[in-house]
């Protein structure tokens, strides 16, 4: 034993000097050409696992001699088999806990600040405007700018340019989603619907306030509820996002909860409650059985709702079947066939946010940059974007490929040959412009920070749940925003 | 002949030094570099600024304060509670071996199921908020207000009362039972042998308590963060979730200069501990 | 004490100590629940309010005796699913190095400090200290740099050997080995025995009970370890149980506490086992001469 362990000492030593000089040469030899191996690393393997090692095959056709490694995170699935009405089901469960997220940024934190870490990065959930302040990402602007066969028209210049944060732009996003209103047009009188269309944008409350005309007390402005606890799809997260730049200012690093904005938006969303133009609470999210049944045989009617841009299929070309298939709302819409477009949702300050699935940025410790700029650039080239591996939920940011992946989506959806028929055909087309139209009016991309929203939203469920008063909640806010950011 | 046998010794603490030096010492050093630069990537020097900035920095010193009241608050209880178990346990005939295991218990519970019961118990839709209901009184936000401090002292007891009363049972088994028949026949009461041979006697167990308990108070972390996270309640924001949180945020300087200024305090308390030590075992 | 205050105090430390079992005698009966039971007892879902309803509140309740006892959980846990027998096998390679392994080179260490003479011996025992009262955040980063150079990040080895180099064995054995009377040293060395006969011969027969109290203390630690592990080990199927185990979740409640309960049964096992050893063996570093 004691031998034993000698020796790894005698190793360790040796190994502890090569290392030493091992790091000052790296400087300089990482110099010309696309070879040798990188290692992305990414969190949500749902999305992207599948995808990444397509992608990293055919990368590594195109350029011989490179090797790219996909780091995954995972944890053990729970596999669970239950009979029920005597038959046997395997339920695989989900990996996505709160735990498991913070273990993965601490495994990732602690190899980047050893100087290692994967030479990609996937923006999923780690915190972005942290590893940007502590000069973790490249600044993706001088790779465009300095390399001439990235064409940036080839994609959709303000995606790119939405993302610049600290005068940089540090990662990059392979797809992009957006929201949009919808209103159902038996409610609303003519005069109403001219001011709605795809070239507008709203903000909740001009929304609210528009919906105030036609309000007669039957059926709900919107289909989103005050407030639900996990801050998805309900109006409170969502009109907190709106605002979110009069809360927290992360250039300068300060919070402000206190100066009455806040606590007027948690009056304002419950007296809105009060008067019956939005729901409460969900009955129970969990509840999943009472939620199918009411998706699939709507009876409320309400005059906007919320919808991602993969439901423009339902608005483009109307279909019962389509309509089910492609149900993406997290809350009940109701009634969904006669809704029109109503118009982009919007932040206050007239910014129109779009969300991605998959972004990438390069590690400042990487010692392969070249090659992962090299397959970052693969990842958004044509022949990558307009895979089949690519969401099926979220658009491309290539031009050219967004196109395509169009085309193809109506072919799997309303066909089975693949072939559209002439009402197919104007339906797509009526479907591009849309999407066109309505990405035109994008132009940010809020930085947000998974750990404020957590706060914000258990912190809010006291002020709606009645234990706590607004001027409580945003006192603790306060405290506990300015802390985080100041720590 | 003596004298070379007494250095041949050195042999014996060299692997263990030497592991020591790789794996704790070394590093040590080599991450302080970055307690003078401005970010871990392409840093630049910049003096004592860092440390500077640290006592100014709200969240360290909310931390460093909750952490010193934690320790003055939960250490000298938790001896206290040990003492007066142990001395209870002397007082026991029969089965004291099982008195002690059920105080030792906890000490086995993985993490995960001790942070599971406990926040299970203190959720605001938690079990002692549903006995509350019964009983007809309004929710406690046991975890989200100021008695979140007690309950991390409630679980750092829970988990380390064992271990120090088994220190205690011990210490007191080591005092002559002829000390306290020669108190008894001069005629002194119980608090009298408490204060003039128990207390004394048992100084060199206190001792020890005294430094398990204060290793242990910085590993109740683990089910603390278990339990609320990250950015828990304003009264258990410690000085661990500080230097946590700067690790998830890859704050690689603040973190070193934290653990640079933790040395410097502990190099002075461990030096007050070692003199304490040496003056109750001469 | 007397008879009177014997009465007061006696059911004063029964509750005492219930209270103290609480945590083992839940996990215990939630083990023996079916998962239908377990979500139903624990799920409260905050926040279920609507409009018409008003709030609905439910609150979790601990259930000591299941409504139906089943031994599914430890079916499935035992024999359905070999995930969970690999990761305690997993734990179990952590922890069985670090114990034998800092079991030796803490005696080693500390017979050193003992018999060695040097001007400095006490300022270099007092940095063992030093690093041994520093809290893990302090001590993450500094490891996982030095087990980024050895190149044994990725491997056990990473957890492994700063467990072995651990200050904590030192300390104890040293304080240990105090109670251990000079005599012996000096008898034996007049009798001519070299450091190696009077280390093999003398301190680590007197020191057996110290040195299973080590063992008992740092199997215990490591065995629930999870930080580190967290830190180092990237693939799932090569954690330790006790990582797995942190992270019950509400929806994923069905075999953790058969698990918990099967992974507390080592540990357990050793404190009922060892306890006069444990007793024995910190007692012994109490006291010296």
């Amino acid at each position: 034993m004691r031998k034993i362990k000698l020796t790894a000492l005698l190793l360790s030593i040796a190994a502890l000097s090569t290392a030493c000089t091992g790091q000052s040469e790296n400087v300089t030899s990482a110099a010309s050409g696309v070879t040798g191996e990188i290692t992305i690393s990414c969190y949500d393997t749902a999305a992207s696992q599948a995808f990444l090692e397509e992608a990293a095959r055919k990368f590594e056709e195109t350029y011989p001699g490179t090797n790219v490694h996909i780091d995954t995170f995972s944890q053990m699935p729970e596999i669970k088999s239950s009979e029920q009405e005597g038959e046997q089901r395997t339920v695989i469960l989900g990996e996505d806990d709160p735990q498991g997220r913070a273990d993965y940024i601490s495994k990732i934190s602690t190899s980047l600040m050893s100087g290692e870490g994967a030479d990609l990065l996937a923006m999923d959930v780690l915190p972005i405007d942290k590893y940007v302040q502590s000069g973790q990402l490249e600044n993706l602007k001088e790779y465009m700018d300095g390399d001439s066969s990235f064409q940036k028209s080839d994609y959709r210049g303000n995606i790119i340019n939405g993302l610049e944060f600290q005068n940089g732009i540090w990662f990059l996003p392979l797809d992009y989603s957006f929201n949009y209103y919808a209103y159902d047009s038996t409610l609303m009188a003519d005069q109403t619907t001219s001011e709605l269309g795809v070239n507008h944008a709203f903000t909740s409350n001009q929304l609210i306030e528009l919906g105030k005309t036609a309000f007669n007390g039957e059926n709900r402005i919107l289909s989103a509820p005050a407030y639900i606890s996990d801050g998805n799809g309900d109006l409170f997260s969502r009109m907190f996002r709106e605002k979110y730049k009069e809360f927290v200012d992360f250039e300068n690093q300060t919070a402000n909860f206190k100066d009455g904005i806040f606590e007027e938006l948690l009056k304002t969303i419950s007296d809105m409650a009060d008067q019956g133009y939005i729901a409460k609470g969900l009955r129970n999210t969990t509840d999943t059985g009472e939620y199918r049944e009411s998706a699939e045989n709507p009876t409320d009617r309400y005059l906007f709702k919320t919808k991602n841009n993969f439901s423009l299929v339902k608005e483009t070309y109307p279909d019962p079947d389509l309509a089910l298939m492609v149900s993406t709302s997290m809350v009940d819409n109701g009634i969904e066939t006669d809704d029109e477009i109503g118009g982009m949702w919007s932040d206050e300050g007239n910014r129109v946010p779009f969300t991605y699935e998959q972004a990438y940025g390069i590690n400042s410790n990487s010692k392969n940059k070249e090659t992962a700029w090299a397959f970052l650039k693969f990842l958004l080239s044509y022949e990558i974007q307009s895979s089949p591996s690519m969401s099926l939920l979220s658009l491309p940011v290539h031009n050219k490929a967004r196109m395509a992946k169009a085309e193809s989506l109506y072919g799997m959806l309303l066909t089975e040959s693949g072939e559209l028929d002439e009402a197919q055909r104007q339906a797509l087309n009526a479907y591009t412009d849309a999407v066109e139209v309505m990405s035109d009016q994008i132009n940010g991309y809020t930085v947000r920070d998974t750990t404020i929203e957590d706060m914000v939203i258990k912190e809010a469920g006291y002020f709606f749940d009645g234990s706590k008063t607004a001027d409580q909640v945003a006192q603790v806010l306060q405290n506990k925003v300015e802390l985080y950011l100041n720590e | 002949m003596n004298k070379i046998k007494k250095h041949s010794a050195v042999l014996f603490l060299l692997p263990g030094l030497l592991g020591f030096t790789v794996f704790y010492i070394l590093p040590f050093f080599i991450s302080l570099g970055y307690a003078f630069t401005d970010k871990a990537v392409n840093g630049t020097f910049q003096g004592m600024k860092n440390f500077v900035d640290l006592f100014h920095n709200k969240a360290y010193l909310k931390g460093l304060f909750n952490t010193c009241k934690f320790i003055a608050v939960s250490v000298p209880l938790n001896m206290g509670a040990a003492l007066g178990l142990s001395l209870m346990a002397k007082g026991i005939k029969k089965r004291k071996d099982l008195f002690t295991l059920v105080f030792l218990i906890p000490l086995v519970i993985p993490s995960g199921s001790m942070a599971f019961f406990w926040s299970s118990l203190f959720a605001d839709q938690g079990v002692l908020n549903g006995w509350l209901n019964m009983l007809g009184i309004g929710k406690v936000r046991w975890l989200d207000s100021g008695t979140a401090f007690w309950i991390m002292v409630l679980i750092f007891t829970w988990k380390n009362l064992g271990y120090s009363m088994v220190l205690y049972i011990d210490g007191l088994n080591r005092i002559p039972h002829d000390y306290y028949e020669a108190a008894w026949i001069d005629g002194a009461g119980a608090g009298d042998i408490f204060r003039g041979i128990i207390l004394p006697l048992l100084q060199p167990a206190s001792i020890l308590v005294l430094i398990m308990s204060l290793i242990n108070s910085f590993k109740v972390f683990k089910e603390i963060y278990m339990i609320t996270g990250g950015y828990p309640h304003d009264s258990i924001y410690t000085l661990q979730h500080f230097m946590n949180n700067m690790f998830a945020s890859l704050n690689y300087p603040k973190l070193t200069t934290a653990t640079a200024v933790l040395v410097t305090v502990m190099t002075v308390f461990s030096q007050f501990l070692l003199k304490l030590e040496r003056k109750a075992s001469s | 004490m007397t008879l009177n205050k014997r009465f007061l105090a006696v059911p004063a430390l029964i509750l005492l100590g219930l209270l103290f079992l609480l945590p083992l005698v839940v996990t215990f009966s939630n083990s023996l629940m079916s998962e239908a039971e377990i979500i139903q007892n624990y799920t409260a879902k905050p926040d279920t309010f609507d409009l018409t309803d008003g709030i609905i509140e439910r609150f979790k309740r601990f259930r000591l005796i299941p409504e139906r006892v089943t031994l599914k959980q430890y079916y499935e846990v035992l024999l359905k699913q070999p995930s969970f027998m690999i990761l305690m096998g997993n734990s179990l390679k952590i922890v069985i190095p670090v114990t034998i392994g800092s079991l030796i080179v803490s005696m080693l260490t500390a017979y050193g400090f003992t018999v060695w003479e040097w001007k400095y011996k006490e300022i270099l025992f007092q940095v063992y200290v030093i690093v041994m009262l520093m809290p893990l955040q302090a001590v993450l980063v500094p490891n996982y740099i030095i087990a980024d150079m050895l190149h044994i990040k990725d491997s056990y080895l990473a957890i492994i050997l700063p467990g072995i180099f651990s200050p904590f064995g030192v300390f104890l054995m040293r304080q240990a080995m105090k109670s251990v009377p000079a005599a012996y040293f000096e008898a034996a060395r007049i009798d001519g025995a070299g450091n190696l006969y009077i280390f093999l011969h003398i301190i680590v027969p007197q020191l057996k009970s110290s040195g299973a109290a080590l063992c008992m203390l740092v199997f215990i630690e490591y065995w629930n370890l999870v930080e580190q592990a967290v830190v180092f080990i990237r693939d799932y199927a090569k954690e330790p149980l006790s990582v797995y185990l942190s992270r019950i979740a509400e929806g994923k409640m069905g075999l953790v506490f058969a698990a918990s309960c099967i992974y507390m049964f080592l540990p357990l096992w050793f404190l009922v086992a060892g306890q006069k050893n444990l007793e024995k063996g910190i007692e012994l570093s109490g006291v010296k001469q």
